[in-house]
């Protein structure tokens, strides 16, 4: 789809914690005729990684503006915990 | 025979009949509320079991949907289908001697199923807490990423004329003189269909209702915990036996807790490096939201089998909602007396593992074909209330 084909350098990293590249992200959004950031996110694994799209989401917002996606604010929402914790901490300190 | 049909509900059930009544021809319409594959679909492992499965026709129809899944990873493109065998291990002395029945009747409905000793299953799961003192594995179990799947079949149907109608949702079937002759949008349009399926999970029975049929779905929430890309334990996915025990609501001899919310320990490696930790089962509702609480009981849980995670990174944790019935079977029927209406819904824990042979056969119900499988235990009309 020519309307999706990005005009950065093909190699540029979008989501360093899941190595998500740009053209990664157009070939996805071609691949599933991608309507939505939210869509994109879940076929890319962009923004999905440790840092929870909290450095990425303002670009994947902007490129999702650029496709003509729709991108809504709550679309890349970070999920509890809202920082990474190791399982233990999780877990409470003692076991059960 | 239907040639015109509507699909209600792009998640994975929606997709997989989208795909098998495309292929054969027909000229589909699926029509999904929000975003295809946006719902349960999305909040779920991509476990594809049959080791989970009563003994029977359970597993007669897990071992389809898997062979069927198999062929389909050749046609569609990658969705991190692979096949490397599941684990279920003990967690005391008592599940012992269930786990070995189970070994031996899951053998004489042919799946490829052996008991593992004590020593075994720690040879075999190195990472696993000493005191484990059996387990038992299924070679054909598999596993794959459940929103690539959804995307993939939906992506093959389009290219093959399906059309896709997202953000749509489905206000009422459009039902004259008892027979169902398409959808009434919430916009107001109308698409108008031969054949309509309702495949809207958890939503199903609202759906329905209307036409005086009562479908006894409710939501089962289950969470899950997500690790960072980093250590993982072993290549195959490991449930507790007690998994099984909680989903047939079974007793077992567990902390308060753990048997408060259902929980039981899943661990799913993905291809993407990291792992997810399950499961819980509880009746509250329909809210998504993570409650702290089943999280910690869940990580608890993983803490019992698998000592070495303490360290292991959690980067989030979700909720979905398992369309549950009263039997564990989903419902993969025509509605009897109404005309026009089918419905496959309603398959609890078992969505990704068992779309494959749903899809399959409604296809063959809509278009009047032999079904593969004897599908009365599928019915609608079984569970004997309202019109059905
Ligand atoms: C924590 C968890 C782990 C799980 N793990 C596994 C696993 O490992 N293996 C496995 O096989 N299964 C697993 N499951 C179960 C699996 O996720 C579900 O069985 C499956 O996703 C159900 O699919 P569905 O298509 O019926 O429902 P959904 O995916 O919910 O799709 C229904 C769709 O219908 C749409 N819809 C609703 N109302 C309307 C309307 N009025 N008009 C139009 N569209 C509408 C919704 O928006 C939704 O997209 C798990 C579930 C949970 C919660």
């Amino acid at each position: 789809m020519t309307e999706r084909a990005p005009s950065g350098p093909e190699t540029t990293v979008v989501c360093r914690c899941e190595g998500v590249t740009l053209e990664e992200l157009a070939q996805a959004s071609s691949r599933y005729r991608v309507a939505s950031l939210r869509q994109l996110k879940l076929v890319s694994r962009a923004g999905m990684g440790i840092c929870q799209a909290r450095v990425c989401a303002p670009a994947l917002e902007a490129l999702a503006r650029g496709w003509g996606l729709a991108a809504g604010s709550g679309e890349l929402r970070t999920r509890p915990p809202i920082r990474p914790v190791d399982l233990a901490t999780l877990a409470g300190g003692e076991e059960g | 025979m239907a040639s015109r049909v509507v699909v209600v509900g792009g998640g994975v059930i929606g997709a997989a009949c989208t795909y098998f009544l495309t292929a054969a021809g027909a000229e589909v319409t699926l029509v999904e509320a929000q975003v295809v594959g946006g719902g349960t679909s999305s909040r779920c492992d991509g476990n594809v079991l049959a080791i989970d499965k009563s003994p029977g026709f359970d597993s007669q129809l897990g071992l389809r949907s898997q062979k069927l899944l198999a062929e389909l990873a050749h046609v569609l493109g990658d969705f991190e289908y692979r096949s490397p065998g599941s684990y279920l291990v003990c967690d005391n002395d008592d599940e012992v001697e269930p786990a070995h029945t189970w070994t031996e009747a899951l053998r004489e409905s042919g799946l490829p199923v052996e008991f593992l000793e004590r020593e075994e299953v720690h040879r075999r799961l190195p990472d696993l807490a000493a005191d484990v003192p059996a387990g038992l594995y299924c070679a054909s179990d598999a596993t794959l990423n459940p929103l690539l799947y959804v995307q993939g079949l939906v992506a093959w149907a389009r290219e093959r004329g399906a059309s896709v109608r997202d953000r749509s949702p489905v206000a009422a079937l459009d039902a004259s003189d008892g027979r169902v002759r398409g959808v009434v949008l919430a916009s107001g349009e109308h698409l108008a269909a031969d054949a309509t399926v309702v495949a809207a999970g958890i939503a199903t029975p609202a759906l329905v209702a209307p036409l005086g049929i009562e479908l006894p779905i409710r939501p089962r929430k289950g969470h899950l915990i997500v690790s960072a890309r980093g250590r993982r334990f072993g290549d195959a996915k490991v449930m507790e036996f007690g998994y099984l025990m909680s989903k047939f609501g079974l007793e077992r001899r567990v902390p308060p807790d753990v048997e408060r919310y259902g929980v039981a320990l899943v661990y799913e490696p993905t291809r993407a490096g990291n792992f997810l930790l399950g499961s819980s089962r509880e009746f509250v509702g329909e809210d998504t939201e993570s409650d702290p609480e089943v999280v910690r009981t869940i990580a608890r849980r993983a803490l019992r089998f698998y000592p070495g995670m303490r360290a292991a990174t959690v980067v989030r944790t979700y909720a979905g909602l398992r369309p549950w019935t009263p039997d564990h079977l989903p419902v993969v029927s025509a509605a009897e007396g109404v005309p026009g209406l089918f419905v496959a819904a309603g398959h609890e824990g078992d969505g990704i593992s068992l779309a494959a042979v749903t899809g399959e056969i409604v296809r063959d119900l809509v278009l009047g074909r032999e079904t593969a499988l004897d599908v009365a235990p599928l019915r609608l009309g079984r569970f004997g209330l309202g019109a059905a």
